[in-house]
């Protein structure tokens, strides 16, 4: 299948004005991305992965290389990369259903198109009975999927997830990983998901990219063949989640 | 029937904000006894000098229902206090409107804006530091005595405020908001008036209110140099001619209108941000 997603000897530099002290945060960083994939990247804190969200999100641009979307190279962002932050980055002076049609609101969608998109968006997050509601009157769980919703509801060609759960408890956090498997299932959505959680990686991704850091580099890619719906207390599931962690745990012990 | 009964006992159940009222209450009844205490029964001051509070009630009566009074008029005298209240208000109105209409978007382009932001700021930082009524001198060689000079003066101590928490609350907006929205599509011009802007209304509402006080107090400072009407002037005016209860009556007016306009800001505030 066709790559929607390729980065090409992705490096970022950045130099910290005056010792002129530069700390190398990517790498050649270089991967590609098919067509209704779900990829992770995962990797200790300080690994640069979040940057590397940014890049391809376009937020941030890369000291050299160049990221492709569907072939065309990306400058700055775009309603074609649907972005969910780890932050709550909803407008917290909109409603649940105004947050949700922003992007329609923005790109200039006729009112009953909004109004159909936004019932199916909040539908498929489970959101609405609390359409009317403010965010700051949801929990953080709800918030996140707000956010999901909101980002889905302009139909981008990718979903990219910065460690969109990584504010959440233990227990709201292995809900929304289901909720997003589930969500996942529904949309088939091309998704590139950030995260430190190598189960929440396992439990969805086709691929995952295991990264390291100083200089952030993508150590290892593999692909995950479990069938779906996954569970951790599948043994094989286990072994990955082993591996992985022995992967990045070396790399940690190296650098240290 | 029912309906009535729940916001009674709702009324009843919010008691902190009828406790405080009561407080309230109770602490300016003191304060006006003492004051009562010391000037009509202890007389410990010549009426010239402090008068009772019976003094200035009465002197406010004749303020504000004197028929030899009219709205508009010229001398304290000829003009009553709504005409010197509604003068000093229509002023600070003005150059309010104007200090808003230039510090907003100015504040708003030094926040955002990289290349803009070292032309203008040194200008602003040696500009800043000179209150609005050492401008005076200069406003009356300028415009001489009259409305543009007040309205001048009174743009300036508006201007400030409002300039300073449009640049913080803009800055302040987190940055990951306006990549939420260019994710979604939104263009810069959306981004600002539908992100930015909404975001930063805290700001902008507590500069607005600072700003009105400022201005607030910047008219009645202008109108004791160069006004003819306006409660400024109605004080100055009962100053030169010995009229000790006029002046309290001026400055309780200017205290009273200047607390219900932040009233008016603060619900307006709450209006427009809390849902």
């Amino acid at each position: 299948m066709e790559d929607l997603l390729s980065a090409k000897h992705v490096s970022k530099v950045f130099e910290s004005g005056r010792s002129k002290d530069v700390v190398v945060a990517l790498q050649d960083i270089s991967l590609e991305v098919k067509e209704n994939e779900f990829v992770s990247i995962v990797g200790p804190s300080g690994c640069g992965k979040s940057t590397l969200l940014s890049i391809i999100g376009g937020f941030e641009k890369p000291t050299r290389g160049q990221v492709f979307l569907g072939g065309e190279p990306i400058d700055g962002p775009s309603r074609e990369r649907g972005f969910v932050f780890q932050a709550d980055a909803l407008f917290q002076w909109l409603s649940v259903e105004e947050n949700v049609s922003y992007g329609l609101r923005v790109q200039g969608y006729p009112r009953d198109k909004q109004r159909e998109i936004v019932d199916r968006n909040l539908e498929l997050v489970g959101l609405t009975k609390f359409r009317g509601l403010a965010p700051r009157q949801l929990s953080g769980g709800m918030r996140q999927r707000v956010a999901i919703a909101r980002a889905l509801a302009t139909d981008p060609r990718i979903l990219l997830l910065d460690e969109p759960f990584g504010a959440l408890d233990v227990l709201t956090r292995k809900k929304m990983q289901d909720e997003l498997a589930r969500i996942w299932d529904q949309t088939h959505k091309t998704v590139v998901l950030v995260t430190h959680a190598i189960d929440e990686a396992l439990l969805m991704s086709d691929r995952i990219f295991v990264m390291t850091r100083s200089p952030g580099r993508i150590r290892r890619s593999l692909d995950v063949e479990l069938e779906r719906p996954r569970s951790a207390r599948d043994p094989r599931f286990h072994d990955l989640e082993l591996w992985i962690t022995d992967l990045i745990m070396d790399e940690v012990g190296d650098a240290g | 029937m029912s309906m009535r009964w729940r916001h009674i006992a709702f009324a009843l159940a919010s008691r902190s904000s009828v406790a405080l009222l009561i407080k309230a209450a109770i602490s300016f009844s003191v304060l006006l006894f003492v004051w009562w205490v010391v000037t009509d029964r202890l007389h410990l001051f010549t009426p010239l000098v402090l008068p009772s509070p019976v003094v200035v009630a009465e002197s406010a009566w004749q303020l504000v229902f004197d028929p030899n009074l009219s709205l508009f008029a010229g001398g304290v005298y000829n003009g009553n206090l709504l005409g010197h209240a509604l003068v000093s208000t229509g002023r600070v109105l003005l150059g309010f409107a104007a200090g808003v209409a230039v510090a907003v978007p100015l504040g708003v382009l030094i926040a955002r804006s990289r290349t803009a932001e070292p032309y203008i700021d040194p200008v602003l930082q040696i500009l800043r530091p000179i209150p609005p009524i050492a401008w005076t001198p200069l406003a009356i060689l300028w415009f001489g005595i009259g409305l543009q000079a007040i309205v001048f003066l009174i743009f300036l101590g508006a201007f400030w405020p409002m300039l300073l928490n449009t640049i913080s609350g803009v800055r302040e907006v987190p940055k990951i908001l306006g990549q939420a929205a260019a994710s979604l599509g939104a263009s810069r011009r959306q981004i600002l008036f539908t992100v930015v802007l909404p975001a930063a209304i805290p700001f902008l509402f507590t500069g607005l209110r600072l700003s009105f006080g400022s201005a607030w107090i910047t008219i009645v400072a202008a109108e004791l140099i160069a006004a003819s009407e306006g409660l400024g002037y109605l004080i100055m005016n009962a100053r030169r001619i010995l009229a000790a209860p006029d002046i309290i009556v001026g400055m309780l007016t200017i205290g009273l209108l200047g607390l219900g306009f932040d009233r008016l800001f603060r619900a307006l505030e709450r209006r427009l941000y809390d849902r």
